[in-house]
């Protein structure tokens, strides 16, 4: 009888063993499919972010180009990276992998151009600037031509466009008082002499700055970023310079560049100073060039910020107006910046 | 007389014995069968969900204009090139479209509710599939800021629901009633990146 019973127990026991080893199988595979899932999507998510974070240091490298880059750690996965192509079609392409599940996301993109709006002037001074200007803002050894230089500043034929351009008659009256107080008669141009003329100002130069600003292939944020000889961009490569903070150029330092130049604070020049291209000064921009030797400025200023005072005791000052070098920068100028043409994932 | 109750005693055990065990298979056999049925229903809905993740994510690879043409709850068409960079096809736009049959384009099985879900490339290449017991279908389609749009070209975001139930109807091994119960919900809300 104990035998018997033991032997059903037994059995009993073998058959529920089976029943629960089938059940608790379901739901392991039950479990896998849904991490599975999870699985193919962080693997999507790694390749993707793969992409975002090279796309992101090929802005600051350019050297990342036609290159690979494999085994890169994220989210507890890995990726591979390759990265070909000329500026204008960017590929990468980042293989995933997480937990064995593998993702192959294929991105193209091209480095974005910025836009250029040339200056509407060889200098241009917003409503905002007009207004907190001072009685001598403008004074010493000044001409502001409006009329086409070439790119070594030489006058060619072409369109002149205004020395001084104004949003408005009150503006313009204010700075014709200056001029006119400071004895400046080379502010040449269209519309006469003294050429300061209105303009229908229809872009908003604090928000181009911004954009321009937001990309930089230069950053003075710092005085100890300013040497003795700064290169700000050349005629073959020029470049978008963001000056941000309360930034000197001193009589023993000079300047010189090309491209497109952003002010934001104050900067003072002192030594000599010559960029070719886009200067545009905006939000709580407080320019002082108080000059002990040259200074040229060859395309156009744009003045947005809160004033500009220009003392030249000795050297001069020129702001010539040049669509040879608007048009250079506007050709040559790429920022690092890449926007995305298509997405395969 | 003590034989013959111990014989009537162990008769009684071991009927009782059996009755247990036959109770026991019939609710392991109707348990296994309720759990292949969720597992296949699992599986079922990640196969649909795998397709519909990796189409919908390709809406406007390498098209330019409004790549969406026709975005309704159980239908939608756009325009994508299907195939992977480096492979054989890529560099062709097809037109794809999704839509969703009725309950009597799948009589092979016995539920009686499913449907076939559709899959066509370039109006010829018709895949329609096994129902894998789809039995609702529904897209939505929202805009950048996440609120429900019929616009094509504000369309960022395509919402897919599916409800999938068993091929067949699975009774409850108690009440020997149809559960109906047994379904499983998935809902998938996609970012295409090329819109």
């Amino acid at each position: 009888m104990g035998k018997g019973l033991l032997i059903v127990v037994l059995g009993m026991s073998v058959i529920i063993s089976f029943f629960i080893l089938k059940l608790n199988a379901n739901s392991k595979e039950n479990l896998s499919t849904t991490v599975n899932m999870f699985e193919q999507t962080q693997a999507r998510l790694i390749a993707n972010s793969g992409v975002e974070v090279y796309l992101e240091k090929l802005k600051q490298d350019r050297s990342m180009m036609n290159r690979s880059f494999p085994n890169n750690s994220l989210f507890g996965g890995t990726y591979n990276i390759s990265i070909s192509g000329p500026d204008s079609m960017v590929q990468v392409t980042s293989t995933a992998t997480f937990m064995g599940v593998q993702h192959k996301t294929v991105v193209e993109a091209a480095a974005d151009k910025v836009p250029l709006y040339p200056g509407p002037g060889a200098m241009y001074l917003s409503s905002g600037t007009v207004a907190g200007l001072k009685k001598n803002a403008i004074n010493g050894s000044i001409e502001i031509n409006g009329n086409n230089h070439d790119i070594n500043g030489n006058l060619i034929t072409g369109a002149a466009v205004p020395g001084i351009a104004v949003d408005g008659e009150t503006q313009r009256n204010s700075v014709i008082a200056m001029i006119t107080r400071n004895t400046i008669d080379q502010v040449l141009g269209s519309g006469g002499t003294p050429s300061v003329t209105t303009i229908n100002n229809t872009i908003d130069w604090a928000e181009y700055a911004l954009l321009v600003a937001n990309n930089p292939d230069i950053i003075i944020d710092a005085q100890e970023k300013v040497r003795t000889t700064n290169t700000w961009g050349t005629l073959t490569q020029p470049k978008v310079t963001f000056v941000n903070g309360d930034i000197k150029i001193n009589n023993s330092q000079s300047a010189s560049g090309c491209g497109i130049l952003v002010i934001n604070g104050s900067l003072e020049i002192n030594g000599n100073f010559n960029y070719k291209g886009l200067v545009i000064a905006f939000k709580e921009t407080s320019v002082d060039i108080k000059l002990n030797g040259n200074a040229q400025i060859l395309g156009s200023l744009v003045v947005a910020g809160k004033q500009i005072n220009v003392d030249v005791s000795s050297g001069n000052f020129k702001a010539f107006y040049s669509s040879e070098a608007l048009n250079l920068i506007q050709s040559l100028l790429v920022t690092k910046r890449f926007s995305i043409l298509s997405w395969w994932e | 007389m003590n034989l013959i109750m111990d014989i009537m005693g162990s008769s009684l055990i071991a009927g009782i014995l059996f009755l247990l065990i036959l109770k026991l298979n019939l609710y392991s056999s109707s348990a296994n069968y309720y759990s292949d049925n969720e597992l296949r229903l699992q599986q079922n809905v990640k196969t649909l969900a795998e397709v519909m993740n990796y189409d919908l994510r390709k809406i406007g690879y390498k098209y330019d204009g409004t790549a969406i043409v026709t975005a309704e709850p159980t239908r939608i068409q756009f325009y994508a090139d299907m195939n992977e960079p480096g492979t054989y096809g890529h560099g062709t736009v097809d037109f794809v479209e999704y839509y969703l049959g009725d309950s009597t384009e799948a009589s092979a099985t016995a539920n009686t509710r499913d449907k076939v879900l559709y899959r066509i490339i370039n109006h010829t290449d018709t895949l329609g599939g096994p129902t894998l017991g789809l039995v609702n279908f529904r897209f939505s389609y929202l805009d950048s800021k996440g609120t429900v749009t019929s616009i094509l070209d504000s369309i960022k975001y395509v919402k897919a629901e599916f409800w999938v139930e068993p091929y067949e109807h699975v009774s409850n091994y108690l009440t020997n009633q149809v559960d109906s119960t047994q379904f499983t919900y998935w809902e998938l809300t996609i970012n295409p990146r090329n819109i």
